[in-house]
């Protein structure tokens, strides 16, 4: 047996073969074990993997209901009926044919028990590994809602959204991505809101992935997204269940990946970074407050160095007399030109913030108090940099925790617009703001504009954009992601 | 590919107003005067355009250019020369408004300055296409209309002191007025091309028709009575208008700001409809060389044609009439004509077949 091609080799009906492949196929691995039973005098081997199912589960579920069996002119066949007929033994059954699926469950915990004289195996799942149990989720904090956040474990996280939306039209789709991997993937939609068509196009998109292996959720979401070169996230990423039924009961289709607990979410638009689960908590009118500070945060986050330094350098004209007093004082002592360092600022504030987050908790909070509190304190003390710069700096840097979902984007939009300021003025600010422009309103994602509702300007949408209605008018909306569709066309 | 028409107005409309933006009177006329010339232009326009869409819906909407390469030789031709025109546009375009910013915002700064990275943003527009240059134009136009408004409110101090910018009332002058304000309406050259991207071309280019006429006139209209004889020291009156109503915001910025905007959309719009043109000459060719090439001729040619002269506004109205009347209009009723006596010529088969 060729370990290398093993995946469509059929399971041969003899034990002393099959027992011959499996050392071919996973060589002298220390963790497989191979239990050799007879059963009513039929030789049978009960193959498991060490670490990957729980000891007591098996001993009590499968091999003492086993050793029990008793069937009078036993044959192969008649003992395979009886097991599968008569015995329950685990609700998690399955039978396998091809190596493949053999090796693919046995590695997800399941015990297989394997009868002399047939060409396949009966599995059972009894997984017992360990697991990181059910926390709060890291990312996505909030005050009125959930504690429950996604695990790694898959089976847990398709538990956690049953539990949530118990109807029968929730369907949960598995598929095997990784050539090598073979890691689970969930696909979690409704059936009576989801469009046939985008789930269509979403299968096309997972059969085009021939990874080797997938680790985390960022293996996955390139193959999902609309265009290669967008600023913007057209996938949306939580660990929180609870938002994560909210996006299917409209229309959405989720994706659960194991061995992270980021799911992903398709078709997202860029006004759902706005949106957190504590908006429907509170009421309608501090929403809309809350809403309101985030898009503003989103703005200073982007454009307040690059503005500061297009205005300051090259339109002097639009600070009133005293803010441009105050400016030109402090300006007159630094070395280098405004736009350098705004630039050497958020440079070093990036290096900060990577470094504490790489490093230990423990030495990370050191490397914040060093880099924030001692650097920041001498270069202005030194006059390496002006105050209201580093002022500017620090607020564009705090407002972009408002919306930690944009991250990425908004990191790499401050350099750009900063670039843009640095070298042109205003006129910059403008043409890299007609770019992102431009490129944010191109994006779409399974039919669906990623700009939506703002632009295509979609009036009956816009109750839970900067506003939030009160849930007695948004109950009457029944809003589905796929009326966008036809904006699109 | 059809854009709504809320974005196709919205395009129509930024486009117009970047001219409004750069709006430099060149023949000094009193307001009176230019605000019926504005009128007179915009009902000549509707009049062509409603005959003009009258004949495409009688060729089923059919696109100008499938109708003009009907005939391949006259279809080169003609397209090479909307081509040429269009490109010759967009380096008026943006000549007027490296011009624009040199004189205000950036002087001595070089041309290459401006000219480098609005190319690049421009052809990126381009090769995105129409749909999102209407949605970026649609979100755009309401920051125009916030802007607009505020610009109204703050003039309407100013409003309260008697009459406008003044001087004789003259028949030549509306017509010269029409004439200018026919020479910077390169929409209505666009009108045959745009029809296949419109779900309703009527609806669509007479909202843009009618919103501009309100818009032209609202502008003029304020320039005249804020500004007064000052329109004779200034060379970009909507923008000292910005400078001299803004009261708690620099409108100036603003301006500059959604001005960039306008000039991005406009150009981008220009390439667009450039490339989609030339795409009918050299069919194998990557669109993205096509729209590239077209943008290095347009950045090239710019400020070597089309000063903002009497002459050269007489001239450019002619070729506007031509292009987007005349022309459009006459290969279309040749359309039509051949589209009837097929339809004709069936159906008198048909009546023979039925007798026999």
């Amino acid at each position: 047996m060729n370990p290398l091609s093993y995946e469509n080799e059929k399971i041969p009906q003899s034990i002393e073969r099959f027992l011959l492949d499996l050392k071919d196929i996973l060589g002298d691995d220390a963790e497989l074990l191979v239990n050799r039973i007879e059963i009513s005098g039929i030789k049978c081997a009960l193959v498991t993997f060490e670490g990957m199912v729980s000891t007591s589960i098996i001993t009590q579920l499968i091999l003492r209901p086993i050793e029990e069996i008793s069937i009078k002119r036993a044959t192969p066949f008649v003992l395979w009926e009886h097991i599968k007929t008569k015995l329950i033994l685990s609700t998690d059954r399955a039978e396998a044919f091809t190596y493949g699926e053999f090796i693919r469950r046995l590695m997800s915990g399941f015990a297989f028990l394997y009868i002399d004289g047939i060409d396949g195996a009966m599995g059972f799942g009894v997984q017992g590994y360990d697991k990181r149990g059910i926390d709060e989720p890291s990312g996505e904090s909030d005050i009125k809602g959930a504690r429950d956040g996604f695990t790694e474990t898959i089976n847990t996280n398709i538990s956690l959204i049953r539990r949530r939306v118990k109807s029968p039209t929730l369907r949960i789709e598995k598929f095997v991505i990784g050539t090598k991997s073979k890691t689970d993937v969930a696909f979690v939609y409704m059936t009576d809101k989801a469009s046939r068509s985008m789930l269509r196009e979403i299968r096309r998109k997972l059969q085009g992935i021939e990874l080797e292996t997938v680790l985390t959720s960022g293996y996955i979401k390139p193959f999902l997204e609309g265009r290669s070169f967008g600023f913007f996230d057209s996938v949306g990423t939580t660990e929180r269940p609870d938002v994560l039924c909210g996006k299917i009961l409209e229309g959405r289709v989720a994706m659960l990946i194991d061995g992270t607990p980021f799911a992903l979410i398709v078709p997202y638009l860029f006004t759902e970074n706005f949106q957190t689960i504590d908006d429907y908590s509170s009421r309608p009118f501090y929403a809309f407050f809350l809403r309101i500070i985030k898009f503003f945060g989103f703005i200073i986050s982007v454009l307040l160095p690059g503005v500061y330094v297009a205005v300051a350098t090259f339109h002097p004209e639009f600070f009133n007399e005293k803010l441009l007093l105050i400016l030109a004082s402090e300006e007159a002592s630094a070395p280098l030109s405004l736009g350098a360092e705004a630039f050497i600022m958020l440079i070093l504030y990036e290096l900060i913030k990577e470094a504490a987050l790489r490093l230990p908790k423990v030495i990370g909070g050191a490397v914040s108090i060093v880099g924030g509190l001692i650097i920041g304190d001498a270069s202005v003390s030194s006059g390496l940099v002006s105050t209201p710069l580093l002022i500017a700096v620090a607020l564009s840097v705090t407002a972009s925790f408002v919306i930690p979902s944009l991250n990425e984007s908004t990191t790499l939009l401050r350099f750009l617009f900063l670039l843009a300021g640095s070298f042109a003025g205003l006129f910059g600010i403008a043409l890299a703001g007609a770019l992102v422009l431009l490129n944010i309103t191109a994006e779409a994602n399974l039919g669906v504009p990623y700009f939506a509702p703002i632009s295509p300007f979609i009036p009956r949408s816009m109750g839970d954009i900067a506003i939030r209605l009160p849930f007695k008018k948004l109950q009457s909306r029944n809003f589905n992601i796929n009326s966008y569709k036809g904006e699109n066309r | 590919m059809k854009i709504s028409s809320f974005e196709m107005i919205a395009l129509l409309l930024l486009s117009r107003i970047f001219t409004l933006m750069i709006y430099s009177p060149i023949f000094s006329f009193p307001t009176s005067v230019q605000l019926v010339g504005i009128a007179l232009s915009t009902v000549l326009q509707g009049a062509l355009a409603l005959f003009l869409i009258v004949l495409m819906k009688k060729t089923g909407y059919k696109s100008f250019d499938e109708v003009l390469f009907g005939n391949k030789i006259a279809g080169c031709i003609f397209s090479a020369v909307y081509c040429l025109f269009f490109i010759l546009s967009g380096a008026a375009v943006l000549s007027s408004f490296i011009a624009f910013a040199r004189d205000i915002f950036f002087p001595g700064q070089s041309f290459l300055a401006f000219a480098l990275p609005i190319a690049a943003v421009c052809i990126y527009g381009a090769i995105l296409g129409i749909k999102p240059l209407g949605r970026s134009a649609g979100l755009l136009f309401f920051i125009f209309l916030l802007m607009f408004a505020v610009t109204v409110l703050s003039s309407s101090e100013r409003l309260s002191s008697v009459g406008t910018y003044g001087g004789e009332f003259t028949a030549k002058g509306v017509l010269l007025s029409a004439v200018y304000d026919m020479s910077r309406s390169l929409e209505f050259v666009m009108l045959p091309f745009i029809a296949v991207f419109s779900k309703n071309i009527r609806k669509d280019y007479f909202g843009f028709l009618a919103s501009r006429l309100v818009i032209l006139e609202t502008a003029v209209f304020l320039i005249g009575s804020v500004l007064k004889e000052y329109i004779d020291y200034t060379k970009f009156p909507f923008f000292t208008l910005g400078g001299a109503v803004g009261g708690f915001i620099r409108l100036d910025a603003l301006y500059l700001v959604m001005w960039t905007f306008c000039a991005v959309v406009k150009i981008s719009l220009i390439i667009f409809f450039s490339g989609y043109i030339a795409k009918r000459f050299l069919p194998r060719t990557n669109y993205r060389f096509i729209y590239s090439g077209i943008a290095v001729m347009l950045f090239s040619l710019c400020g070597v044609f089309m000063k903002n002269s009497e002459i050269s506004a007489i001239i450019y109205a002619v070729l506007s009439l031509i292009l987007g009347g005349i022309v459009p209009i006459i290969i279309y009723s040749r359309e039509v004509r051949s589209y009837d006596k097929k339809t004709s010529s069936d159906n008198a088969g048909n009546f023979s077949a039925d007798r026999v």
